[in-house]
């Protein structure tokens, strides 16, 4: 008997570890990954200043202070010239974020260099807009896929505290069928 | 020792559970506390723009008494001013603005002042490509500290104190919020 209960105790500790190791495992899922996102943007209107850009933006994992995702790296192509690299936030006045919403870009927007030249995207309060030495202009932006918040919620210690309250009722309730039974045989 | 073995496993059981319960409760509790009081502080979001406010003042008179003749000072002063509006500007317009449109109900200066920031941009992405010697550097620059002032002027004297009114005891929210954004970046 004695036996039969440490093995009880022992399971009711491991369901305890294997919650914890489950949660853990969540938490750590939704905080590493690095998501990727891929971009184009063209001119609203066909004019000699017509812009055509394209190519992916790397970034962390999402930030909920900022409910957006910090962009940390580009690669792609505007107007055929290769992008060089992303200027770091606060460039021109650029917060490199890409917004769990819509728009995606706030003002700040992000900024890079292609051919000896910087450019800023961002949106404004109406509009997408690229800055550069020729001005701003609108340009249609997309973003594939969207920013949003994961979809993997990190459970509150609060939730955490219950789920392990439900596990050990299962596990209470469990043992004390057992219990019951064993108390029938003999 | 049946009953002994039962009324062991019960009494782990029973503690098991209220621990986690407890465990449950004390965080909800601690959850609902930092929801509701802002983190003990002398200042709150508006008093925090106010004194950004003063700092961008600050650097650029620093920065308009700096000569041509220096352009890696004022190149380095520029790029403080910068990484400080990055910030703010961030601050304001996904926090405080909305603020001042939704809850001061004052749609039209949220706009102006969102339209304001966004030339600010232009003026921003202007004075970081010209030279810093170029001897337009320096009127370029009394045109962004003008209209930069006048920006302010409109907030802290009209703006700000409507919102404050407006806001009234709900103002703790909004300053945890702008501490939570701009830690962002601390």
């Amino acid at each position: 008997m004695k036996l039969y209960q440490k093995l009880m105790v022992s399971s009711v500790s491991a369901f305890g570890v294997f919650l914890t190791i489950v949660s853990t495992s969540t938490k750590a899922a939704a905080v590493t990954s690095d998501p990727e996102f891929t971009f184009s943007y063209s001119s609203v209107t066909s004019s000699s200043n017509a812009i055509t850009a394209s190519g992916e933006l790397m970034t962390d994992a999402y930030d909920p202070t900022t409910n957006a995702y910090p962009i940390t790296g580009i690669i792609g192509t505007r107007n055929g010239i290769t992008i060089d690299s992303l200027i770091p936030s606060g460039g021109y006045l650029n917060d490199n974020l890409l917004i769990a919403g819509s728009p995606v870009l706030g003002y700040g927007g992000f900024s890079y260099s292609a051919g000896g030249q910087d450019y800023n995207v961002f949106h404004n309060i109406s509009e997408y807009n690229e800055l550069s030495n020729s001005g701003a202009f609108a340009v249609n932006f997309s973003l594939t896929p969207q920013p949003i918040q994961p979809a993997t919620v990190v459970p509150e210690p609060s939730v955490l505290g219950g789920v392990v309250s439900v596990g050990v009722i299962a596990i209470g309730v469990l043992l004390k069928r057992r219990l019951n039974m064993n108390i029938n045989q003999t | 020792m049946l009953s002994n073995f039962n009324h062991t496993t019960r009494r782990r059981f029973c503690t098991l559970l209220g621990t986690s319960a407890l465990l449950g409760i004390a965080t909800e509790n601690l959850a609902s506390v930092a929801q509701t009081n802002a983190p003990a502080t002398d200042t709150d979001a508006i008093s925090i723009l106010v004194d950004d406010h003063r700092r961008i003042e600050a650097l650029m008179n620093q920065i308009a008494q700096t000569p041509a003749s220096d352009p890696t000072q004022r190149s380095q002063l520029l790029q403080q001013l910068i990484d400080l509006l990055t910030v703010h500007n961030f601050s304001e317009e996904n926090l405080v603005y909305p603020a001042i449109r939704d809850i001061a109900n004052l749609p039209g200066d949220a706009t102006t002042l969102y339209q304001e920031q966004d030339q600010t941009k232009v003026l921003v992405f202007e004075l970081n490509q010209l030279p810093k010697s170029d001897p337009d550097w320096g009127n370029l620059f009394t045109t962004f500290q003008n209209a930069l002032l006048s920006h302010v002027a409109q907030e802290e004297n009209v703006d700000f104190p409507r919102l404050r009114t407006a806001v009234g005891p709900k103002l703790s929210v909004l300053t945890t919020q702008m501490l939570q954004l701009r830690s962002h970046w601390s």
